[in-house]
């Protein structure tokens, strides 16, 4: 259109140049003519006159265009000051009004830029530092789970990591394992993230060091060099970002190794998670190992192997040779068969196949952040709306005096637009805050050091402007319908009924929405809350697994179990500590199965989750685990009688092997193929032991002090009174005096065993009753700006009311029945929109449906009662309306 | 006689003042520098024209169609504020090197005597 517009106006130009020289020359041709030339030595005159006429043409014809030029930029540059400068004028000019504004812009910004960087960062960016990261694959294996059922595994065995090698399309090939180490001992031990990888995986993801260098294949080998590679995180927290950390030595527990180099700034290999330090892969298992057997076993499985691929060459033709190649590997009796294939899946968990549930979460709350910026952007139209019609007057003058109806909109968006900016400016210090609070309480796997997204700006700016034009796209359209006559002639109290249905319908909608994200609110804590009552057969939030780690050589194995027991007792009376015992097996930790017979059953069964599983516990396991007695004993001083063997089932086991019958007194025969009786003595309840939200899990128990099979504890167990973290920090110290051969000491509340698992709802029920209750914040004031403004407005109208003998009562009804009318469309909207949209959630739930009456009930409840106090100050202010002041008036 | 060839940037100054009155068309203003030159100046008329649309294009005029007083249709051009200044300071300055010119060009023949004689 536009570009139409001004091809025929520097057309026009050309026209105009021409009549200008054809007037030249007829007026000259013709004076000529009078003085006695012939027409034809006329015309030879004039031309010479001239001169050049092609050449002077073009050039008068280029003059005109570019002048034409300038001067539509000038004009268009000086319309859009002015339209600024006055947008400016209305924000300065109602102070109040524009503060709200900008906050409501800036909460509805701020969660959205808030989700926008969390799902940024677990969807689109790819890991910081690599080259070309969509070349860049994990080898998966889809193939038959436990349960019958199939999934994606990405750990392999090392020799299907060499198989990958020399695969079409692959050009390099690096094997990793990612694992938890301690260094330091005593009180400053601490926790650290390694990741081992071969030496091939530094040139695979193309990644520089920011200082020294990175190992090389002479030293990740069998029998290689103990070096180390620090990351830049650890590097600036631990040694203060010196550069002569390079040649010192660090020790998680392998001996010293010597570090080479640093990563740079925000690497954190393939995945979201910090890591604090790199080391050689072969050097690592070897000296973890003991020996180089993983070496040739298809059945050690707990390498995870990245590939780069040749972008010319399809990832399908590596994947039909690799799957080959899988099946054909002797892995001695595994899950695999015609169906099992290896696919290269996408670095970013987030983005394959078997997406983590937080991403799904994650996903719903950028549309709820959305949601939160509708009802925002809905809040200013209303604002808006309001000041239109208060300016009324105004506005009528201005068209009257000539302003066009364009400019009129334009510069009503154009103030829409700025207290947008300034809404996003104050959402991005909202984000920032918000961001964190997001990262560190509900994403803590995640590496957030690389600073926010380069996106986030421009996608603030973007948001700002849209959001800001959209609210203000309502009222300027008002605006410009109206009739300047009438509003000129129009009385204080006439105000267009259209306007005030906008209005109504635009609170109707915000409490609508508010409604739909309060519901998600409570779904989402009820899950929260469902999961925290749920029986796990445990006392999961009280419990706490506490590991000693040795001093290299400083104890044998012989006196492991001396060490154990004393230290049982020493725990036990530390304060806070209401039970403790010891186990080799620990629920959500580690796992074991045993060969295992049952007295006149031929095979055992097993469940979707394996089993069944041994746990060979210590005196007071069951009172330290929480876990219930159902039928006979539990382990006592009878079972540390010499050649005693005896076992406790839990519910489901004993079902299973002897339905309908007594399983105290049977025999289970463990461990080896000619083992003498275990008999059965108890039967307590089933407690969880792999997941949280896992199906029945078979479970046996053995006591540790018979050592029918020969086991150490793997740790000792605390059950707390009172702050957990109070008693850990009793307990560590407590066990670090105890034995100064014990070099650290590691706790682990279950609680945090289990946090990734509750990740998903809290994630949820955090954020929707964060954004929720802005949402119902944003309405209520939404819903009050309506009503006070209807009063204001319909004040002649009251005190006519009153004067004709209305109570206060009544005019006070009239008030709060118009907002909870509004409400009641809005919850009843809001109601449906939830129905409808409830069952797409139904798989982040827990135990509650979608349409939960009581979520429901307390949701509507909030609701009416906030639009009743939003309904209150405007009431109480029409029922004081004193009638001879309002009719007075105009 | 043959035309004066005009010096650079002086066509600006001869069309200005052309309009320093009443608004022209362009063969007004071709037949006026004629005129008040006597043909001494010899100079295109397009490139008259030329300069009119440059000095437009700068601010210095601005430009109108309107009837001649033979009722036909012809583009007029007016002094703007900024030329009507731009040409007294070009008029200033042009005076000013001819004053300046007209004493050497004197001065030449008197001091000769008085020095080298």
């Amino acid at each position: 259109m536009k570009g139409v517009r001004r091809w025929l106006r520097l057309r026009s130009v050309e026209r105009d140049v021409d009549e200008e020289i054809a007037f030249y020359f007829s007026e000259l041709v013709r004076e000529l003519e009078v003085a006695g030339l012939t027409p034809s030595q006329a015309r030879e005159e004039a031309a010479r006159q001239f001169g050049d006429e092609g050449r002077y043409r073009a050039e008068m014809v280029e003059l005109d265009r570019s002048a034409a030029m300038n001067r539509m930029w000038q004009t268009g540059w000086e319309a859009a000051l002015e339209t600024v400068k006055y947008a400016a004028r209305g924000v300065v000019r109602s102070p109040g009004l524009s503060t709200g504004i900008v906050l409501a812009f800036a909460l509805g910004i701020g969660a959205n830029a808030t989700m926008y960087e969390t799902v940024e960062r677990l969807l689109l960016r790819a890991p910081a530092h690599i080259q070309d990261p969509d070349d860049v694959r994990r080898v998966g294996v889809h193939r038959l789970g436990f349960d019958d059922t199939r999934s994606y595994t990405t750990t392999l065995a090392y020799p299907d990591y060499t198989d990958l090698a020399g695969l079409q399309g692959v050009t390099t090939v690096a094997a990793m394992t990612t694992g938890r180490f301690t260094v330091g001992s005593g009180e400053n031990a601490q926790e650290v993230r390694a990741v081992t990888v071969t030496a091939s995986y530094w040139p695979l993801l193309g990644v520089q060091p920011a200082l020294g260098r990175f190992f090389t294949e002479e030293e990740d080998r069998l029998g290689g060099e103990r070096v180390a590679v620090l990351s830049y995180a650890h590097w600036q927290r631990e040694y203060g970002g010196r550069e002569d950390v390079l040649g010192q030595t660090m020790d998680f527990g392998q001996g010293p190794f010597t570090i080479i180099g640093v990563t740079p700034r925000g690497f954190t290999g393939v995945d979201l998670s910090p890591v604090d330090f790199f080391a050689p892969f072969h050097v690592v298992q070897e000296l973890s190992a003991g020996s180089s057997d993983w070496t040739s076993h298809y059945g050690w499985m707990f390498v995870q192997a990245l590939v780069r691929l040749d972008p010319a060459v399809p990832a399908s033709v590596m994947e039909a040779e690799a799957t080959t190649r899988y099946r054909l590997a002797d892995r001695g009796g595994m899950l695999v068969d015609s169906l099992t294939r290896v696919a290269a899946l996408p670095l970013l968990a987030a983005r394959g196949p078997q997406a983590p549930p937080e991403v799904n979460v994650a996903k719903w709350l950028l549309g709820v952040a959305a949601v939160v910026l509708l009802i925002a952007c809905l809040n200013v139209a209303n604002l808006l709306l309001a000041r239109m019609v208060r300016q009324r007057r105004e506005t009528a003058v201005r068209v009257a005096l000539g302003i066009s109806r364009r400019r009129l909109v334009a510069q009503m968006l154009a103030e829409g637009v700025l207290l947008g900016l300034a809404g996003g400016a104050v959402a991005l210090m909202l984000a920032t805050w918000g961001g964190s609070l997001v990262q560190t309480l509900l994403l803590p796997d995640v590496d957030w050091s690389g600073g926010p997204s380069p996106g986030l700006l421009l996608m603030v700016t973007a948001v700002a402007i849209v959001a800001g034009a959209a609210s203000a796209l309502p009222p300027a359209l008002q605006a410009a319908r109206r009739d300047p006559g009438t509003a000129l002639r129009s009385a204080g109290g006439g105000i267009t009924r259209s306007t005030a249905h906008v209005r109504a319908a635009l609170a109707v909608t915000q409490a609508a929405l508010s409604l739909l994200l309060l519901v998600g609110a409570g779904l989402f804590v009820r899950s929260l809350d469902g999961i925290h009552r749920t029986d796990f057969g445990m006392a999961i939030w009280e419990v706490a697994y506490v590991t000693p780690s040795f001093h290299a050589g400083s104890i044998t194995e012989a006196e492991r179990g001396d060490y154990y027991r004393e230290a049982v007792l020493r725990l036990r009376r530390v304060p806070g500590v209401r039970e403790a015992s010891m186990s080799s097996g620990l629920p959500f930790r580690v796992g074991q199965t045993l060969r295992l017979r049952a007295e006149g059953v031929d095979s055992i069964p097993r469940t979707s989750e394996g089993g069944a599983y041994a746990n060979i516990v210590g005196s007071g396991y069951f009172e330290t685990m929480g876990v219930r007695r159902l039928h006979g004993r539990l382990f006592d001083e009878r079972d540390a009688r010499p050649g005693t063997r005896t076992a406790v089932l839990n519910a489901s086991l004993a079902a299973a092997l002897w339905p309908g019958q007594d399983p105290l007194g049977r025999c289970l025969y463990v461990a080896t193929a000619d083992a003498p009786c275990t008999e059965v003595v108890g039967v307590v309840a089933d407690s969880r032991r792999g997941r949280l939200l896992e199906e029945t899990s078979f479970q046996y128990y053995l006591p540790l002090e018979q050592q029918q099979v020969a086991r150490s504890p793997h740790a000792l167990l605390v059950r707390a009174d009172g702050d957990m973290a109070a008693v850990m920090g009793a307990a560590r110290a407590a066990l670090l005096s105890l034995d100064a051969r014990v070099r650290f000491v590691s706790t682990l509340p279950l609680q945090e065993a289990v946090a990734p698992e509750l990740r998903q709802w809290r994630l949820g029920a955090w954020l929707f009753t964060l954004f929720g209750v802005l949402a119902l914040v944003v309405a209520a004031i939404g819903l009050y700006s309506v009503l006070a403004f209807d009063v204001a407005q319909r004040v002649r109208e009251i005190g006519l009311r009153t004067a004709l003998g209305a109570s206060r009562a009544a005019i006070m009804r009239l008030i709060i029945g118009r907002a909870l009318g509004i409400t009641a469309i809005g919850v009843a909207l809001g109601a449906v929109l939830a129905a409808l949209l409830g069952p797409l959630v139904r798989d982040m739930l827990y135990q509650v449906s979608p349409h939960d009456p009581a979520v429901y009930l307390v949701v509507v409840a909030t609701l009416s009662g906030v639009s009743l106090l939003a309904a209150t100050i405007p009431a109480w202010r029409a029922a004081r309306v004193d009638p001879n002041v309002a009719l007075r008036s105009e | 006689m043959a035309g004066l060839g005009l010096l650079q940037g002086t066509l600006d100054l001869v069309v200005m003042q052309a309009l320093a009155g009443e608004p022209r068309h362009g063969y007004q203003i071709a037949r006026w520098v004629r005129h008040v030159t006597d043909g001494a100046l010899h100079v295109d008329d397009g490139a008259l024209y030329t300069a009119l649309h440059r000095l437009e294009k700068r601010g210095w005029l601005e430009s109108e169609w309107g009837a001649t007083e033979q009722n036909r249709r012809a583009k007029f051009y007016a002094m703007t504020e900024a030329g009507r200044r731009e040409l007294a300071s070009e008029a200033r300055t042009w005076r000013e090197y001819a004053a300046a010119m007209m004493k050497v060009l004197q001065a030449d023949v008197a001091e000769r005597g008085a020095a080298w004689g």
